[in-house]
């Protein structure tokens, strides 16, 4: 720009800008795609570490191995204090989804709730 | 390294030489301090065999105190950098981009980190007076923050780029509000739909901040969780890199 002058040139052109604007574009949706690709593969392929030390959560290896070995139906009986606050619906809910996440058949489990 | 090391200083110190640092630690701590008073009430009269960790991410006072402040702390960053005329003075100094934002990251992060401390206290106290020692445990407890500083990886770097979009601090922190709040909301349909394969249940079980948030209370860190908030803090901060790097172009 010259000394003294109003109106500026603007350093880059409206096409080049246009092309720089979809260039990134471009870049974010290929980094987006990886990020979506990771997180993909990410369920499939995962560990889950146990910090705690008090096992409350983690099946023992003999439960695994039991678990593992099973080819006949099973029959899963849950207990619950129905005066604990954690006590309802949602709970029951819950347990049916667990168990059918678990299942490879999910057509096969038959899930029945306790009379009253 | 030298010169991250001193952005961050300088953003570090922004924090607590202004009263807004002070006022959000204070807010914090109130509803960490209500959060764990809901939680041990009822602990009086019925025993539990859950955790407390895990009763008290239950609390809606956690959930304030983890989408909340991220939006705060990080409402500022560029916005008032942009508002107030500094910005460019830092973008023409001889630093690089990525270490601008790299160094408002680690700051604000640090910042969040401090925010927390006072659920440590609450721990230690609570620890102190109880005669149950599984109450706490070590790995829960560890497991927890590391949850807590995963999600608020998170919410910063969603908040950041918020920040580096608009000069107005109102428009950032509304910004990075409405991004949690979807999360959270994404979180609530994710708990609605049964766990089947459907690419539709597939997709919301990933968002599922909840039960995420379950399982770090538990003591269980499972890597689709860690995956999912590491690789979305990278891509917030990948976002905010090529808007501050806009500027030359634009």
């Amino acid at each position: 720009m010259a000394f003294g002058e109003t109106n500026p040139k603007p350093s880059f052109s409206p096409w080049r800008k246009w092309s720089i604007g979809l260039n990134v574009l471009l870049i974010i949706l290929v980094v987006f795609s990886v990020v979506v690709m990771v997180n993909y593969l990410s369920r499939d392929y995962f560990t889950r570490f146990h910090w705690s030390t008090t096992s409350k959560h983690t099946l023992s290896p003999l439960t695994l191995n039991l678990l593992h070995s099973l080819t006949n139906k099973v029959r899963v009986v849950i207990y619950y204090d129905k005066n604990d606050p954690f006590w309802g619906q949602k709970l029951i809910e819950k347990v049916a989804e667990n168990i059918l996440s678990a299942l490879q058949n999910q057509t096969d489990a038959v899930l029945l709730k306790a009379p009253k | 390294m030298q010169a991250y090391l001193t952005l961050t200083r300088r953003e570090l110190a922004g924090y607590f030489m202004s009263m807004t640092g002070y006022v959000i630690i204070a807010a914090a701590t109130l509803l960490i301090g209500v959060s764990f008073k809901a939680v041990l009430e009822p602990l009086q009269h019925v025993p539990t065999l859950i955790p407390v960790t895990e009763l008290f991410f239950n609390t809606l006072f956690f959930w304030l105190v983890l989408l909340f402040p991220p939006a705060v702390i990080t409402m500022r960053i560029f916005a008032f950098e942009k508002f107030s005329g500094t910005f460019e003075t830092l973008m023409t100094a001889p630093v690089t981009d990525l270490q601008v934002v790299l160094a408002k990251f680690t700051s604000a992060f640090l910042f969040y980190c401090v925010m927390w401390l006072p659920l440590v206290a609450c721990i230690l106290i609570v620890r102190s007076y109880t005669s149950d020692v599984t109450a706490f445990d070590a790995g829960s407890v560890s497991s927890t923050f590391f949850g807590i500083a995963l999600f608020g990886c998170l919410f910063i770097s969603a908040g950041i780029c918020a920040s580096s979009l608009t000069k107005s601090q109102a428009i950032a922190v509304m910004l990075s509000l409405a991004f949690a709040l979807s999360l959270l909301i994404l979180s609530f349909l994710a708990g609605q739909t049964t766990e089947d394969m459907s690419w539709k249940s597939r997709l919301l079980s990933c968002f599922a901040l909840g039960e995420q948030m379950r399982d770090f209370a538990r003591g269980v860190v499972d890597t689709r969780s860690v995956v999912f908030l590491v690789s979305s803090t990278l891509f917030f901060l990948f976002l905010t890199l090529r808007i501050i790097e806009s500027r030359r172009w634009k």
